[in-house]
């Protein structure tokens, strides 16, 4: 049976327990909705001891489907004070899986200040260590420490100083397949600061010399539907421009069409986006020994990740995604895909998600602090963070923190969380979700840009948000994202394999449900949260002013936006 | 020989990428990748881009965002 890993600060315990039953057949978004909403009061404060980190692994753990090892992150989020779910690739969520843990929440406060990780070794004993050697140290060098400590075949979950500092940018670090570089992030709702404010500076998984085994309603069945899943995403990803080269592939269409954000989604076209895209990355690759590629996480046949490095051919940081790239480029004026690169790798580092971290620096630029297209100044003002200048801590806690202190009058925030790399007024759907979806701005909550109806019109765009929406959630609950894009034509499959696995009907309508029971659930934690149906809306200048490119409005009326949950 | 989409067709002299795709059938739309040879052709440029005889069209679809 599945285990879940308690771990109490204030009494400074783990315990190792069988995961309830309620939870058993969860996983990922899913298991995590249903967890805070019934043992983390939505009032509380955040960075409190009644909140909880929780972190699990999906539905699939520990099967041979595709992509299954999917680590999701939540808890009551530091920034956007509503509930939050991130998920990151890596080799974390496969290693906690051969360790038979399901689950692990982070519960409580130390009495006293201090810095702990927890440790889970190779026969599966767990203990809390002293960090205390480790403070105010980065990832990059924690995760050299650590293997240096227990060897490299460890996965580890870490918090930089960003966590340590409760910026409301904190992110949780990974470390990648194989690589061990700590370079997949659960970004979003500076969900590091609650691990930071936990005092746990990070989770070392050992490879188990016993692998934990899963138990199966039918193996058999399971195995033949596995393998034909496999196959499915196998063959879609032959033709998936992440899988020839990587999520920058995404700059391609977005900067011919004025989706791509500029200038701080000011609505203007970019003319150079080729520089900061594919031709560009891929000469850099092959003439400096980069790859791509790579898979984070074992098993994973899309292998979208990749390894890029400095002009003398050093490493400088991999899993470099379209979000980093669009949103220190483009959306800042800036051009150099090498200057953008570094950037990732100081968030990576420090453990801040680059999302909110670029839309706080595009802030600076509209304010005039400096220039638009200033590489230079951009490292500098992340060197301001690293050292902790007033101004650092300010950009730590993210956009909104940024522009409000710098007068801007145009913030790109939903439910005070950045947008991603996409111009709503140009992908209306995508507008939707980032509007409505309980996780605030965010572009992997349902993404409808590219969809045959992104031309339909109104009632067409809110219906897809809202489908994809639903469908995102019990995707998240199993699997990458950018595999269940993939199975989307073959949906029932879903239904045979949860019922392979776990028994009943093979009937994909449990599955839809569970989606749509985590939608709900999560909006329900909003509102008890405090959170209002105004709180459901995009920043005004998307309503007022016109995109360059297009010429269009973000037009969804408050009304569309709240219909959009009347189920 | 052009090849699209592992697809052969026969090359004339002068023939831009927009007119490869034209004679092969095949459709792209805004979230297509029109790929020659390992290098991505921005969709504004397809009728500019000049093939030799033996290049490769690869066509890839954008199915979810990064
Ligand atoms: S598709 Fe990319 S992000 Fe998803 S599991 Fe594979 S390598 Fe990781």
């Amino acid at each position: 049976m599945w285990s879940k890993l308690s771990i109490d600060m204030e009494k400074l315990e783990i315990k190792k327990e069988p995961i309830e039953k309620e939870y058993k057949e969860l996983g990922g978004r899913a298991l995590i909705a249903q967890y805070l909403i019934r043992n983390v009061p939505p009032t509380c404060d955040p960075l409190g001891s009644e909140n909880q980190l929780v972190i699990c692994n999906t539905i699939f753990a520990g099967t041979k489907l595709t992509t299954a090892h999917r680590l999701s992150i939540g808890g009551k989020s530091p920034l956007t004070g509503g509930i939050k779910e991130s998920n990151a690739g890596g080799n974390a969520a496969y290693q906690l899986a051969n360790q038979g843990i399901k689950m692990v929440v982070v519960k409580n406060i130390p009495k006293e200040k201090g810095l702990w990780f927890a440790h889970i070794d190779s026969k599966g004993n767990v203990s809390l260590e002293d960090a205390n050697i480790y403070k105010g140290i980065n990832n990059y060098e924690f995760v050299e420490k650590i293997n240096e400590r227990y060897g490299d075949k460890v996965a580890v979950i870490s918090i930089g100083i960003g966590g340590e500092r409760l910026y409301k940018s904190a992110s949780i670090q990974v470390t990648e397949f194989n690589s061990n570089h700590p370079s997949r992030a659960a970004a979003r709702g500076g969900l590091g600061s609650l691990m930071g404010s936990k005092c746990l500076k990070a989770i070392v998984i050992e490879n188990p010399v016993e692998k934990y085994k899963v138990e199966y309603a039918d193996e058999g069945k399971f195995n033949e539907s596995c393998l034909k899943f496999n196959k499915m995403i196998a063959a879609g990803a032959k033709k998936d421009p992440f899988h020839n080269f990587g999520t920058i592939s995404t700059i391609e269409a977005t900067g011919a069409n004025g989706i791509l954000p500029v200038d701080n989604f000011s609505g203007k076209l970019f003319p150079e986006y080729q520089e900061v895209g594919v031709n560009k990355f891929m000469t850099n690759l092959s003439a400096r020994g980069g790859r791509n590629k790579i898979p984070c996480q074992p098993g994973c046949v899309i292998q979208c990740s990749n390894c890029y490095n400095d002009k003398d051919g050093k490493y400088l940081t991999s899993g470099f995604e379209y979000e980093t790239i669009a949103l220190f480029g483009p959306n800042c004026h800036i051009s150099d895909l090498d200057a953008i690169a570094q950037m990732d790798r100081i968030c990576d580092n420090l453990g801040v998600d680059t999302i909110e971290t670029a839309n706080a620096i595009a802030m600076c630029m509209e304010s005039g602090k400096i220039n638009w297209g200033d590489s230079e100044a951009v490292i500098s003002l992340l060197k301001e963070m690293e050292d902790g200048t007033e101004f650092g801590n300010l950009i730590g806690n993210g956009c909104e923190a940024v522009g409000k202190h710098l007068g801007v009058e145009r913030i790109p925030v939903v439910k005070h969380q950045a947008l991603a790399g996409y111009d709503p007024r140009n992908t209306k759907g995508t507008g939707i979700t980032y509007a409505t979806s309980p996780m605030g701005a965010d572009h992997t909550a349902g993404l409808t840009m590219g969809r045959a109806f992104e031309d339909a019109g109104r009632t067409a765009q809110a219906y897809v948000s809202n489908k994809l929406q639903v469908a995102i959630c019990f995707s998240d609950s199993m699997m990458c994202l950018f595999a269940f894009a993939h199975a989307a034509n073959n949906l029932p499959l879903l239904g045979e394999l949860v019922a392979s696995l776990y028994g009943g009907e093979a009937d994909f309508s449990r599955v839809a449900a569970m989606g749509v029971k985590t939608l709900l659930t999560e909006r329900q934690y909003n509102k008890m949260a405090g959170m209002t149906i105004e709180d459901d809306r995009l920043p005004g200048f998307f309503y007022k002013d016109k995109s360059f490119a297009t010429g269009s409005k973000f037009d969804i009326n408050d009304y569309e936006l709240e219909v959009l949950f009347d189920f | 020989m052009i090849t699209v989409n592992n697809r052969e067709i026969n090359y004339k002299i002068g023939m831009s990428v927009y007119d490869a795709l034209q004679e092969s059938g095949e459709s792209i739309n805004n979230m297509t990748l029109v790929v020659v040879d390992e290098k991505v052709i921005a969709l504004d440029k397809l009728k500019d881009e000049i093939l030799n005889n033996g290049m490769n069209i690869k066509l890839l679809h954008i199915v979810s965002g990064g």
